[in-house]
């Protein structure tokens, strides 16, 4: 009992928001996989990525937080759930699918992972890491700027051609497989507008009044 | 500020959890999303670290993974819209005609 | 224009013309392709001149006073120690060649230009002839030894180019096969020349020719005269290896045989690069390099018996051949035999001399050979010619010089270079005192003697004795002569046709040509004959040469008029020799043209079939039943395609992972991911 009193009252405001915002972010993805609409996975989503950009803010990081909101909640997420209602996608019979012999390859592996990351977590000394004096000044938009455009000017460049590739690639994917000749044919060929204009009395339509 | 542990352990749960979600889910676009959900733990672990070792080059990277975050979903969902139009289901199991 | 860019001109207009003509000749007309292609070689010729009169302008350099002209070109090849820069050097025994080279070149060209009149390929056969000049100049020019290979093997590449050039006959001993074989048996040399390098540069650290011959002047003794002394990896291996690759590309013994063959090529090739220039690479070669040679007795023995009876071996065939081409053919052959017979007895200048005149008589005999094949319709056989003097005056003057000058008639070019070869033989102290030289001028002197008779009996076949041309020989069981038309399905004069003399273009060049048959040897007047004029050295050319060619045993050139009233003497015979060959000949053949001759020299000692026999035939036996059936058959392919089966086997049953099923590959990235992480955990709690 001690030792929990003890350890409650060592916890500062940090902590309090770490576990609200760990816990939201856990509950809210564990959601994303256990939702059986994908629009719902998509809202959850985005409570998983607000709870996240709170974690930057923790962390010191204020413009990838902003920008966590802005880019992935604000324009990626919108884009999933406007295909979503494009598709008018239907919700799944099952939350999750029992896929045959290959779960138990898949869950335990996944568990290795997990359990990879928190024994490697467990027995290194990250404990001790202290946080640097220069972490407050890191996550500033003028630092991420300053190496974003002189040291690593190159990758923010291939960057900027990967964005626009890909923006051909989903146009390119998306767009209707059209049928080039004929429209160029359509083009050539004399357009029926010009076929004369009907005479003004056969535009005439007689209503009956009565 | 927290022991990093903290950071990097909700980093793992939230890795596994975008794993596992990709296994089990068979529409496309949830397994779209699990990846994100996959993307944004390692983004955590990168802004921790970077926090930690006061270099802002692990916050860069961020900036670049949600690049190519965006240009992923991008890709993806035109590739979803083109297997919906061409096969009238999400379902990956069906989108299975690549195998011998 | 400045002196040190002349030779990369040189070399370059022959280039020049050969790339405009191959790229945009098809679509000339003759007139433009035969300008272009004359004008090239004719600037090539004009720098020479320029090149060589600014050579007699510079100071000699280093102790033998070699004056040199250096025109560096661009690094080539460096590796480590190795250095084979592209560069251009003008000495005295490269300026003698290339002005020689280039003159006779052009003239050759302008021949060209009337004899292939209207032929298939017109464009073609230009290009060609001047990417041989300009191999021809590179080899001649280069300051190391792997760019004299390079413009070797580029010789010998457009020697099967334009040997082949009526590539479209068929059958067993057609143009393409004499271009195949001339290529390969070219290849046997090569091989020895590029050991020969590679050996060079082991032993002398250096390729460059100038260190190369100083290298060999710095060996403190000659190697022993021995033939153990060949097993010693030392001068006398580098220069017996040497003088094989000179066997194969100046048709010596054992590797003569596709010299006779290559006749099958058009007659201005055979004048240009299988008699005058060509042909005697093996001769330039060895004297390039003559210091090592002089180190290595053995070597130089083994060059001079060689030379010798190659001599005498051609010339013994030549008597009987009815093909006028063939003759010269053969006759080449025993010339170059003369040539290396000087070298083998060091006396370098003599051969380097030899190669010069020679080149103007039989580069003369050719294109008058060729003026007489196309006045006869393409007729080669000798049986069916005769009474031609009345009908190609010009030709048969100038053809009876050259014809006088190759037999040794007094006062004419190849006298004095003939005589020069033999009386150094007969004076030699290369192998020490011993009966060797005398045997050597007894071999040269029975060939001078052979060589008057059948050059007379080509010159009164064809010219002299009554009209043949309607006759059929009585006995055709010559098969080599089946194929000698010079490419066209029917030849020789049809009933009622006249022989006609060949246009301007074809006798300009005859013309030029005797003249210098007749005068080219007053440069090289030999010591003994000078003397007895009132003139002292009146062997300008050896006297111009000896700077960069080296000297064998206790006599140099300089040194004749010790002996003068021997070198009378065997000038004296000589002459008779000659004479006295012209006489039998003319004696013989005037009364009796189509005498027979011994079915062995007819069937040129056999040396084919004996080729055939003991290399070619075991060679193929041992291709097809061995490296054919056993090892490419069933080891290489038995064992490409069990490691193809074995893939697709592998493959076979790896398909079955590609269920096709996307979720089946996440399980498996995933295990793969957990792999990785376990394994870093596992490494983690074993440390």
């Amino acid at each position: 009992m001690d030792t929990i009193t003890s350890y409650l009252s060592s916890l500062t405001a940090e902590h309090y928001f770490f576990f609200l915002f760990a816990i939201v972010a856990i509950a809210s993805s564990l959601e994303v996989v256990m939702q059986r609409s994908p629009l719902y996975s998509a809202i959850a989503l985005v409570f998983t990525m607000a709870s996240l950009a709170a974690n930057f803010v923790l962390l010191k990081a204020q413009f990838l937080a902003a920008i966590q909101i802005i880019v992935y909640a604000g324009a990626i997420i919108v884009l999933f759930v406007f295909v979503i209602m494009l598709l008018n996608v239907r919700a799944e019979e099952s939350r999750l699918d029992r896929f045959g012999a290959l779960r138990f390859i898949a869950v335990p592996s996944a568990l290795v992972l997990f359990l990879g990351a928190f024994a490697a977590i467990r027995f290194s000394n990250l404990d001790t890491l202290s946080p640097s004096p220069a972490s407050a000044a890191a996550g500033t938009t003028e630092r991420i700027a300053e190496l974003m455009f002189t040291k690593y000017l190159l990758p923010f460049e291939a960057a900027s051609v990967l964005i626009m590739m890909a923006i051909v690639g989903a146009l390119v994917l998306a767009s209707r497989a059209r049928d080039v000749e004929a429209e160029m044919a359509a083009i050539e060929a004399p357009a029926e507008s010009e076929a004369p204009l009907p005479e003004p009395e056969d535009r005439l339509e007689e209503v009956e009044v009565s | 500020m927290l022991p990093i542990t903290n950071f990097i352990l909700l980093s793992a749960v939230i890795f596994s959890i975008g794993a596992v979600g990709v296994f089990f889910k068979r529409n496309i676009i949830t397994i779209l999303l699990c990846i994100e959900l996959m993307l944004n733990a390692a983004n955590l672990a990168f802004v921790a670290f970077a926090s930690y070792f006061g270099d802002s080059t692990g916050q860069l990277f961020v900036f670049i993974v949600m690049t190519v975050a965006a240009a992923e979903a991008a890709v993806g969902l035109g590739l979803v819209i083109a297997i919906f139009r061409n096969r009238e289901t999400l379902n990956v199991d069906e989108a299975n005609i690549l195998k011998l | 224009m400045n002196t040190t860019t002349l030779l990369g001109g040189i070399i370059l207009a022959p280039l020049v013309g050969a790339l405009v003509l191959g790229l945009f000749g098809k679509k000339m007309n003759e007139r433009t392709v035969g300008l272009i292609a004359s004008a090239t070689v004719g600037v090539s010729f004009v720098l020479a001149i320029m090149a060589f009169v600014a050579l007699l302008g510079v100071a000699p350099e280093g102790a033998e006073g070699v004056r040199r002209l250096h025109n560096p070109l661009f690094p080539w090849i460096e590796v480590g120690s190795f250095k084979a820069p592209f560069n251009l050097v003008l000495d005295p025994l490269s300026g003698l060649y290339v002005l020689f080279v280039t003159g006779v070149g052009f003239l050759i060209h302008i021949f060209a230009t009337g004899y292939m009149h209207g032929e298939g390929g017109y464009y073609r056969f230009f290009c060609y002839l001047n990417l041989f000049m300009f191999n021809m100049l590179v080899l001649i020019l280069g300051s190391n030894m792997l760019v004299m290979f390079v413009g070797w093997e580029g010789v010998g590449l457009c020697s099967y180019l334009l040997i082949g050039f009526y590539f479209k006959q068929q059958g067993p001993a057609f143009p393409n096969q004499s271009a195949k074989k001339a290529f390969i048996v070219n290849r046997i040399g090569d091989v020895a020349f590029a050991i020969a390098i590679l050996l060079v540069f082991l032993k002398a650290g250096s390729i460059e020719f100038a260190a190369v011959n100083a290298w060999a002047k710095s060996l403190t003794a000659a190697d022993p005269m021995t033939l153990a002394a060949f097993g010693l990896g030392g001068a006398s291996t580098i220069a017996l290896l040497m003088f094989i690759g000179a066997t194969g590309k100046s048709a010596q013994i054992p590797l003569f045989v596709w010299l006779p063959d290559a006749m099958a090529g058009p007659t201005p090739v055979s004048a240009l690069i299988h008699a005058a220039t060509m042909v005697t690479a093996g001769v330039y070669m060895v004297s390039r390099t003559s210091e090592v040679f002089v180190k290595a007795p053995s070597a130089m023995l083994v060059v001079a018996i060689i030379g010798a009876l190659t001599a005498l071996g051609a010339a013994t065939i030549g008597l009987a051949q009815w093909d006028i081409k063939k003759v010269l053919a053969y006759s080449t052959v025993s010339q170059l035999g003369y040539m290396f017979l000087a070298c083998g007895v060091g006396a370098f200048g003599a051969g380097v001399f030899h190669v010069m005149t020679h080149a103007f008589f039989k580069a003369l005999l050719f294109l008058g050979a060729g003026s007489v094949i196309l006045g006869m319709h393409h007729e080669q056989d000798m049986r069916k010619m005769g009474g031609l003097k009345k009908h190609m005056p010009i030709t048969h003057a100038t053809m009876a010089v050259a014809w006088l000058a190759i037999c040794g008639f007094p006062l004419l070019s190849g006298f004095f270079s003939k005589d020069e070869i033999l009386y150094q033989a007969f004076v030699t102290e290369a192998f020490g005192h011993g009966p060797w030289g005398k045997i050597l001028w007894t071999i040269g002197a029975i060939t001078a003697v052979l060589t008057a008779i059948y050059m007379t009996r080509l010159m009164v076949l064809t010219f002299w004795t009554k009209e043949r041309w309607h006759d059929s020989p009585g006995h055709d069981d010559h098969g080599h002569d089946a194929h000698a038309g010079d490419g066209h399905g029917h030849h020789g004069l049809a009933k009622g046709q006249m022989p006609h003399e060949s246009p301007w273009s074809m006798t300009l060049p005859l013309v030029v040509l005797a003249i210098a048959a007749a005068l080219g040897g007053y440069v090289g007047v030999p010591n003994g004959l000078g003397h007895l004029v009132g003139i002292e050295n009146s062997n300008i050319v050896e006297h111009f040469l000896a700077p960069s060619l080296a000297h064998a045993g206790a006599h140099g050139a300089e040194a004749v008029h010790h002996d003068a009233s021997t070198e009378l003497l065997l000038t004296g015979l000589s002459v008779a020799l000659a004479i006295g060959g012209i006489l039998a000949g003319m004696f013989v053949f005037r009364r009796n043209p189509l005498l027979k001759m011994p079915r062995i020299l007819e069937d040129k000692w056999r040396v084919d079939e004996l080729y055939e026999a003991a290399i070619i035939h075991p060679l193929r036996r041992l291709s097809e039943s061995v490296l054919w059936k056993a090892i490419d058959v069933r080891s290489i392919d038995g064992f490409v395609n069990a490691a193809a089966d074995g893939i697709r086997g592998l493959g076979g049953s790896m398909r079955h992972l590609q269920s096709g099923l996307t979720r089946s590959y996440v399980a498996v990235i995933l295990l793969g991911a957990a792999c990785v992480v376990g394994y870093f955990l596992l490494q983690g709690y074993v440390k």
